[in-house]
């Protein structure tokens, strides 16, 4: 393929030290050698996923969309970045690209701050799993299997 | 005086199924592309290739999985050297694909896909208006379906390299390699020259020439062009009318008396040295549909030559119940072959479906009485096949194969493998006359 990686490298890497001025005020920032880790991660899991992605892509918008989550803080922001970028390309596959980058990252954040507290297991483990299951059988990603057996309960009686 | 410069590339040189790479490769051996022009050929590639995947994802998905990618990658490159082999020399080509904008280049190719897929359909109204009233499954499925299939569902956007039916009807003539819509439109124009050469006998004859070739003709894979062309030279050949595809013993044993012993070169001189009869009483649309029917002169000599030498020109040629070099396979309880090569045969005659071919087979390598019964054991035959492939046998072997499994009684019976049991069956109840 005609495909260089080292230029879509230093592309995101640039890209993600600009997140930088939105986060600050959050109380989280990434050096330099961060955010090529970053990069290095993010195509690790886009490897090891069977996916390629062009510009920054994912890095940004899971930065803008985590920043303001109260279970992060500078001790744990990095470290939780790398997982979160490798689990969202995990269930990009999982939901068979039926959803929009926007819609998983934003049902992984609601899921995060929400029912998983802050836990990365709770989120990939259960709440994920259950949602790409609800998009590959054409349900609703927020569809909940008790809510549904609790309405009819409620219908019936 | 003008000084023609000379090429630098030959289109020999290049692909025609991989044309993209085969003239980039060819532009860096030859130095017209320096590696800046790689290097900028590269980065475009790469930027064409994010604006499409953009669009495929409509813009909700950053990212795609790489054999998606990999597809619309190739759809790029498709659409690109379709323009490019536009170009009369590659060279011109290639110094095109240098200074030009590769969005623009592709918007061309785009506009060239948009052109051919008209003629495509054109083309296909004129080959509906031509088929040949025949009832052969594979002909239709893929001339009326197929075609109608891949004109609905053809994508030039993403999937412009892909032909996503099976053209299973072959052609006659070979092809080039090609993909996408150059495909369809080179294998639809082959198909209307062949229909027009066929549109030249009437249906009915076309029909029996094919029913007396094989009975199960709806259901099998042939050329119906080929069956036709082979009878309509043979006839030529014999001296008869050249639209009678229905030949005489006696025009088989004339075609025997001369192309016996001729190499191919000398079948194919006879037959192009008595062309002009065929100039004289066949329509020929144009020069192209003439020069196709041309083409296909060696290939008919060839095939004809195989027949004269297995001695099965009645069977090419669909003459029924010509005997006259019927084989018998003669059989001695000798030693049994190789089990390697034993093992090659049976899987051939398994993998075969129609029972001539087993028969073919079986006559030019089963040699001893010893092959022939493990054959009929091992050969997963229906019991009607068994029935004709002892008719091979003559009365001496087939007595010495019918007492090898006359049992007594039914304790003898007891110690036999199924099969053996079962052959022993069909032997017991069979005979000379084959039922």
């Amino acid at each position: 393929m005609f495909i260089n990686s080292n230029m879509l490298k230093i592309q995101g890497t640039n890209e993600i030290i600009k997140c930088n001025d939105l986060t600050e005020k959050y109380g989280l920032f990434l050096t330099g050698e961060q955010a090529r880790e970053l990069i290095e991660t993010r195509f690790q899991a886009l490897n090891s996923s069977g996916r390629i992605e062009f510009g920054g892509g994912i890095v940004e918008k899971i930065i803008k969309e985590f920043c303001d989550s109260p279970y992060l803080i500078m001790g744990n922001y990095a470290e939780y970045l790398h997982q979160l970028i490798e689990i969202f390309y995990f269930y990009k596959n999982e939901t068979l690209d039926l959803i929009s980058d926007d819609e998983l990252i934003k049902f992984m954040k609601d899921s995060f701050d929400g029912t998983c507290q802050g836990s990365l297991e709770l989120l990939a483990g259960r709440e994920l799993y259950r949602m790409s299951r609800n998009v590959r059988l054409g349900r609703d990603p927020y569809y909940s299997e008790e809510d549904s057996y609790m309405e009819d309960y409620d219908d019936e009686y | 005086m003008n000084i023609k410069i000379a090429e630098k590339i030959s289109n020999s040189a290049l692909s025609d199924e991989h044309y993209f790479q085969s003239i980039v490769a060819e532009g860096i051996r030859t130095g017209i592309l320096r590696d800046e022009d790689v290097e900028k050929i590269q980065y475009d590639t790469i930027k064409l290739l994010e604006d499409r995947v953009k669009k495929y994802n409509g813009y909700d998905n950053s990212s795609i999985r790489i054999e998606a990618a990999q597809g619309i990658l190739e759809s790029n490159l498709y659409t690109i050297e379709i323009f490019l082999k536009t170009f009369s020399s590659p060279d011109d080509a290639l110094e095109y694909l240098k200074k030009e904008n590769i969005f623009d280049i592709y918007k061309n190719g785009r506009n060239r896909i948009d052109n051919i897929m008209n003629s495509v359909k054109e083309l296909h109204v004129e080959v509906m208006k031509t088929i040949p009233e025949i009832k052969n499954y594979i002909y239709n499925a893929t001339i009326v379906d197929g075609i109608k299939g891949f004109i609905k569902i053809y994508n030039p956007d993403f999937e412009s390299h892909e032909i996503k039916i099976t053209a299973d009807y072959p052609v006659f003539n070979s092809m080039k390699k090609l993909k996408g819509i150059e495909f369809i439109y080179e294998y639809l124009k082959s198909i209307y020259f062949e229909n027009i050469f066929c549109s030249n006998f009437l249906p009915e004859d076309i029909n029996n020439l094919l029913f007396r070739y094989d009975e199960g003709y709806e259901e099998l894979v042939i050329n119906i062009y080929e069956l036709v062309l082979s009878a309509s030279v043979a006839s030529m050949i014999s001296k008869n009318d050249i639209k009678n595809l229905e030949l005489s013993f006696e025009n088989l044993d004339y075609l025997y008396s001369i192309f016996s012993e001729k190499s191919i070169t000398d079948i194919n001189k006879i037959i192009t040295d008595n062309f002009k009869d065929f100039e004289d009483n066949i329509f020929f649309l144009n020069k192209n549909q003439k020069y196709y029917v041309e083409r296909s002169l060696l290939k008919i000599s060839e095939g004809i030559g195989r027949a004269v030498r297995l001695k099965k020109l009645h069977k090419l040629l669909g003459v029924k119940e010509y005997k006259k070099y019927d084989e018998k396979v003669f059989i001695s309880f000798g030693e049994k072959m190789d089990n390697d090569k034993y093992r090659k045969i049976i899987e051939e005659i398994i993998g075969c479906k129609k029972l001539s071919d087993k028969i073919e087979i079986i006559i030019e390598n089963i040699k001893s009485l010893a092959d022939f019964e493990d054959m009929l054991m091992d050969g997963e035959f229906t019991k009607k096949e068994i029935i004709e492939i002892l008719k091979l046998l003559n009365a001496d072997e087939l007595n010495a194969l019918k007492e090898k499994y006359r049992f007594v009684s039914s304790l003898e019976a007891a110690d036999l493998r199924i099969s053996e049991y079962e052959l022993a069956m069909i032997l017991s109840k069979y005979n000379l006359e084959g039922k």
